[in-house]
């Protein structure tokens, strides 16, 4: 899968036209023949395609073109907590907020709650993430003065990012909780757990949360790939060094092995992610293990 | 006792979802707010132009008007920092962002039942090939390849065929609108997969039914079954997920044009006039507000829509 990507994207870039040194001057033609024998485009296109999977398989991605100084490793070394802290602390945000506001409302089916919580769910969908964090800078820095506007530094400088990039996932969990608990609910194996005299909390907690949040733990997995998207914006929003902004800036300048060392580097990450969620189906769900 | 009985009339299926889709409230209000929003963007830019004078790429003569102007009678929603009406712009932005969502929602459409359909009904090794594809395309973090992709054929990258149509439609060297196209295909080509698996998954429960065992017999083709009898009959389930694809794509198409790889200017769409917005956000907040706040109504109310249609058409998932 990793291996697809890096191809499909190093086609890309290899069949667009011009290259990342041709700037608004032409170069000298021996300077071109330089840089070129320096970065092996002199080659033939195989020969540099099997260059870049060994790079891959090492691990190694060279260094970055418009920055020779930095490698693409070290790169990533430097701005991915950024990027991770953020994403980790909105994911957990949307689980704490999307699970228990989807269980109550499955809970309370058609009581004012439910309608309530779904309504705000959908608007949490609906409102584009580069509108509601300049919003809530807007209200909570410019007009309010609780909390600083963008830039890295201190947990207050955190909140805003992370719920901004956490409420739509919130939203998303919380209407995969209400569906998922809405059918267990309903399901032979709770009428017995109830039935054997079991209190409610027990029967919610123990019995009906692992089946219905079979679907949450099967969204890990987009979800994942999607924060990445989420983090590139509420990085630029809020001016973080993570690493959305390090890949819009690599892609606009046409840093080739940064963008594919970024590339290959989060989808090895999904793919992983992936594994996990496949594994930890078993865990929740017996009946799984053996089909 | 002599009044002749009326015939009972039979209610179709369609007209039945109608009738669940109008007694819910909320999709009622979603199809009203788009409606409104539909017509506005549409005749909107031509009514201003006509009555104020204002385009939404009109930059006033006057020196002292180039300027960011907050609210007023003439400027319903501001103006931005080249004094162009704000309101002109948004309705001349929803043009492109509504089109964006629907046009890459139909190629979303074209590709995901083509494809779910024939591997519905080939089954055996040609679905599993098909289908394996999907699921290895699904963990692809997508938005990656799609910002490559348009950042590497944008400007002078763009494909020809690409610029073929976009002259042919808009006139000679129109990048902006190239540009535009070039969303529409990046967009539609990412999001079909989830079709493919609805289609395919209909297929599969019609395609061992009478109806087309008899086709069959008769000698019809094998892609005339597909799309002649087997497609129409799995619509309903079709139409949901479009319903819900239109905000989806609308949101991706706003994101990329606010990092600056969608929609190029001299055009607009909700999403790059955000962007703009953002940069003032401190002292000229409506240039954010206006635009934002209309795409979150419209996506508001298409959530709101293909929600109830989905309960109206599948009235199953409405017992829960």
């Amino acid at each position: 899968m990793a291996w697809l990507v890096v191809t499909l994207t190093w086609g890309l870039i290899r069949i667009a036209p011009g290259n990342f040194y041709s700037g608004e001057k032409k170069l000298p033609a021996a300077v071109e023949a330089n840089i070129r024998a320096k970065y092996g485009l002199d080659k033939p296109w195989y020969t540099q395609y099997g260059m870049l999977m060994s790079n891959v398989v090492r691990g190694d991605f060279g260094d970055s073109l418009k920055n020779p100084d930095y490698s693409v490793n070290e790169m990533i070394a430097e701005h991915l907590p950024y990027s991770a802290t953020i994403g980790v602390l909105a994911y957990i945000l949307a689980l704490v907020l999307g699970i228990s506001a989807g269980t109550v409302a499955a809970l309370k089916q058609n009581s004012g709650f439910d309608y309530g919580s779904m309504s705000a769910a959908i608007l949490g969908l609906s409102v584009p993430n580069f509108v509601l964090g300049p919003l809530l800078v807007l209200v909570l820095s410019f007009w309010l003065y609780l909390l600083p506007p963008a830039r890295w530094g201190g947990p207050s400088a955190l909140i805003m990012p992370v719920v901004t990039l956490g409420v739509i996932y919130a939203a998303y969990i919380a209407r995969l909780t209400r569906a998922g608990m809405l059918e267990i609910l309903r399901s032979d194996y709770i009428r017995t757990a109830r039935a054997k005299g079991l209190s409610e909390t027990s029967v919610i907690l123990r019995h009906a949360m692992r089946g219905g949040l079979i679907p949450v733990v099967s969204f890990t997995g987009p979800a994942l790939a999607a924060l990445l998207g989420g983090t590139v914006v509420v990085e630029k929003v809020f001016a973080l060094p993570g690493l959305g902004n390090i890949f819009i800036q690599a892609v606009l300048n046409r840093d080739e092995t940064v963008v594919l060392g970024i590339v290959a580097f989060l989808s090895i990450l999904i793919m992983i992610f992936n594994l996990i969620v496949d594994v930890s189906y078993g865990f929740l769900d017996p009946r799984i293990r053996f089909e | 006792m002599s009044e002749t009985l009326e015939p009972i009339k039979g209610v179709s299926p369609w007209r039945d979802a109608w009738k669940r889709l109008i007694r819910n409230r909320l999709a009622v209000f979603g199809l009203a707010i788009l409606g409104i929003l539909i017509v506005s963007v549409v005749i909107g830019p031509s009514i201003i132009y006509w009555t104020t004078g204002y385009a939404y790429d009109f930059i006033p003569a006057d020196n002292d008007l180039v300027k960011s102007m907050p609210p007023s009678f003439a400027h319903l929603m501001g103006t931005d920092e080249a004094g162009r009406d704000l309101l002109a712009r948004v309705l001349q932005g929803g043009r492109i962002s509504l089109m964006v969502g629907i046009i890459s929602t139909a190629v979303s459409l074209i590709v995901g039942i083509s494809w779910g359909a024939v591997a519905g009904y080939m089954g055996g090794f040609v679905d599993n090939l098909m289908m394996r594809i999907v699921d290895i395309l699904y963990s692809i973090p997508y938005i990656l390849i799609v910002i490559v992709l348009l950042a590497v054929f944008g400007g002078p990258g763009t494909p020809h065929w690409i610029t073929w149509l976009s002259d042919k439609i808009g006139g000679e060297g129109n990048q902006g609108l190239s540009q535009i196209f070039l969303l529409f295909f990046a967009l539609g080509l990412v999001s079909w997969l989830t079709m493919a698996r609805v289609v395919r998954g209909q297929i599969l429960s019609l395609k061992n039914q009478d109806f087309v065992m008899a086709a069959r017999a008769t000698g019809v083709s094998t892609p005339a079954i597909i799309f002649r009898h087997l497609v129409p009959n799995a619509l309903g389930p079709v139409i949901v997920y479009a319903t819900l694809t239109v905000p989806s794509v609308m949101l991706t198409e706003a994101f990329l044009s606010f990092l600056g790889i969608g929609v190029q200017p001299p055009y607009a769409s909700w999403g790059s006039l955000a962007a703009d917005g953002i940069k003032n956000i401190a002292f000229f907040p409506w240039q954010l507000i206006a635009p934002g706040v209309t795409m979150a109504l419209t996506l508001f109310s298409l959530n709101f829509l293909g929600d109830g249609i989905r309960d109206a058409l599948d009235p199953q998932t409405r017992k829960f």
